[in-house]
């Protein structure tokens, strides 16, 4: 378990150098001037060029690439082109913000669609396991665009249960339980694909496991059929694990048109608003945590998944 | 009496040798097809008894394993099973779905093909024999489970048990996954063991060390077994009785070294013609020419007409019953009895 963890650490650093150069150079290709954005199209060549000079823009890319990533590694992600202010800070509460909803969400997606995966695979009655079908294909059908604003219209509009965006009320901004009232319309919307994706899958990797000699033997000592379960179940817990490991990498990065749609303040929304004011160090910022935590997320997983099986520890690491 | 104490008094009581323990009779073992039923296995009938081995012999897809399997009640859902299985006078086939799950691994046990597939690949070998001896509940309490586990492996050969009992089976070797699985079989002091190729999948060298455990075994446990193998070679070393089976049904049964001495159905005959042996060149062996027919397309009359070497008119017209020979054997041929024709 040691050398598995060790070897899986050390790749992750060539992945996270890759990631960085990914990121800085994409954002270089975004069309538009981020100083005629700052100054105005008709300034002065001479103030054109104090601004470049006062966010390093008039160095060669590779540099600008090195000082940038240099910083990155202290914390320090530079200053907002748009807003005047330290971006770390921006980006910090944006992505802890991001992290709720995901979290969220993806607790919802992962318990839903995993029950749901073990009755299409195991129920006795033809109409559960229907029944449990329907719902997962309908929950990956529905753009989230479209159901968020179904959703909006139904239960904050028409039924009023919920509020229809924000993520505090004005008047108790920092209570927990107001938190989690602007939490359930969004989180529910962004829990509706993976969910069905997940239930999906998960029930594909159960059918298999469950195809296994060694199930077929179980029942052969005379283990009940319930604990013949057990045993199928615990095998599929590293699919799972990887299935809902991507599911949560997505939705870290996915979760953009929920947090349009329902106004939360989260990094897919600093990102979208910040490509229009083509803030580059804040775009930059906003994708490398982005992408950050989609690499951590599967460290996680991979590590949690070769806690679980064996046959994962067994086999090393494979990139 | 404790389970404790039950299972020691098993272990060390003197097993009844040549006692009937269990009695197959006319099963046959179908499998739906869209709106038909294939018949695999068409009425065998077999018994076991304490203390000694019956060999279910023959060719691959013969019906041999889906016998032992059905003998379990392990087939898939799809198929239709009928005759009778009676263990003691219990009907195995009437047995409620819950009985016959406790009866799996206490009473009848399996030992699988392939080790490597059957052993589960997420749970420690140890913990895989304690789930055994919790779920018959042979033995109470966390520790003696432990304990009785590492009896049982150090049982069946393994000489470092503590080892063994903290390994995955990928860490183990074929012959030593095979060991495993047959603790597990015996853990429970089953009367009749199953054992379905069990040697197949190993090495030469270690098929003989995994065939003397079976032998030392049923001297010290007395339990009926039913060895299922396509190799003469097992089942001139290992059995007291011989079945000979062929598309299905049993062709040739009796005392082994008579079937084998002896035969008296073509086909017995050329499966010992085709066995390499000591003493017998390379050239000298005689294949079986052609390949047995799938059961959906079974020819009429004798299955084995289209392969036989002493085929004749008569073969066509009716399938020969199991009667009895001039020597102490069964045969179904009409050579062995020429006109003996019953309705099929």
């Amino acid at each position: 378990m040691k050398r598995y963890l060790s070897q899986r650490l050390l790749l992750t650093i060539p992945i996270l150098l890759g990631v960085s150069v990914i990121v800085f150079f994409t954002v270089q290709l975004v069309p538009g001037d981020p100083i005629a954005t700052m100054v105005g199209a008709h300034a002065t060549p001479e103030t054109r060029h104090l601004m470049a000079h006062r966010y390093g823009l008039d160095r060669a890319l590779p540099v600008q690439y090195v000082l940038w990533l240099g910083n990155a590694l202290q914390g320090d992600l530079g200053a907002s082109i748009a807003r005047q202010t330290d971006v770390s800070g921006i980006v910090a509460t944006a992505f802890t913000n991001t992290l709720t909803l995901t979290l969220f969400a993806a607790s919802i997606a992962v318990v839903v669609g995993a029950g749901l995966a073990m009755a299409i695979t195991f129920s006795r009655r033809r109409t559960s396991r229907m029944l449990s079908s329907i719902v997962s294909l309908a929950s990956v059908s529905m753009p989230q665009y479209s159901l968020g604003v179904i959703v909006i219209v139904v239960f904050a509009a028409n039924l009023a249960w919920f509020p229809a965006g924000g993520m505090h009320d004005v008047l108790a901004p920092d209570s927990y339980s107001s938190l989690v009232h602007h939490l359930i319309l969004p989180g529910l919307t962004a829990a509706a694909i993976p969910t069905g994706i997940i239930a999906r899958m998960f029930s594909a990797a159960l059918a298999e496991e469950s195809q296994e000699p060694y199930v077929d033997n179980l029942r052969a000592r005379g283990l009940s059929e319930w604990r013949v379960r057990r045993h199928i179940v615990h095998g599929s817990l590293a699919s799972l694990l990887t299935i809902s490991g991507l599911q949560i990498g997505y939705l870290l990065g996915g979760v953009v048109f929920v947090e349009v749609v329902f106004a939360w303040p989260g990094i897919g929304e600093l990102v979208y608003e910040s490509i229009s004011r083509r803030d580059y160090p804040v775009i930059q910022a906003g994708i490398l945590v982005s992408a950050l935590a989609f690499v951590i997320t599967n460290l996680v997983v991979d590590v949690a998944r070769a806690a679980l099986d064996p046959r994962v520890r067994a086999s090393g690491v494979t990139a | 009496m404790t389970s404790v104490e039950r299972s020691v008094v098993q272990t060390f009581a003197q097993p009844a040798v040549d006692k009937t323990v269990l009695r197959v009779a006319d099963l046959t073992t179908g499998f739906r097809q869209d709106r038909s039923t294939v018949d695999v296995v068409r009425g065998v009938s077999f018994e076991l008894k304490a203390g000694r081995t019956l060999v279910l012999l023959g060719e691959s897809g013969c019906g041999k394993s889906v016998t032992a399997r059905s003998v379990m009640r392990l087939h898939p859902d799809r198929a239709v099973i009928s005759g009778s299985i009676a263990l003691g006078d219990q009907e195995l086939l009437t047995l409620s779905p819950r009985s016959m799950v406790q009866l799996r691994g206490q009473q009848i046990a399996l030992v699988p093909q392939d080790p490597a597939g059957a052993l589960s690949p997420l749970r420690k070998i140890g913990s895989q024999l304690s789930e055994v001896l919790r779920v018959h509940e042979v033995v109470s309490g966390r520790q003696a489970r432990a304990e009785r586990g590492l009896d049982l492996l150090s049982r069946v050969g393994i000489s470092d048990p503590r080892r063994v009992a903290h390994a995955y089976a990928h860490e183990l070797s074929g012959g030593m996954r095979q060991r495993v699985a047959i603790a597990i079989a015996i853990a429970c002091d089953p009367a009749v063991l199953i054992a379905d190729e069990p040697t197949t999948a190993l090495d030469v060298t270690v098929q003989a060390q995994i065939l003397d455990l079976f032998e030392d075994l049923q001297d010290r446990l007395g339990m009926a077994t039913l060895l299922v193998t396509h190799d003469v070679g097992v089942a001139e070393r290992m059995a007291d009785e011989i079945a000979v089976m062929y598309a299905g049904r049993i062709v040739e049964t009796g005392p082994a070294e008579t079937v084998l001495g002896s035969p008296r159905h073509p086909y017995t005959a050329a499966l010992l013609r085709a066995l390499p042996a000591p003493g017998v060149a390379r050239g000298e062996l005689i294949p079986i020419s052609g390949q047995p027919s799938a059961p959906a397309e079974r020819p009429s009359g004798c299955p084995f007409r289209t392969r036989c070497s002493f085929v004749h008119d008569a073969c066509s017209t009716y399938e020969p019953a199991l009667l009895h020979t001039d020597v102490e054997t069964y045969a179904a041929c009409d050579l062995v009895h020429p006109q003996e024709r019953v309705a099929s």
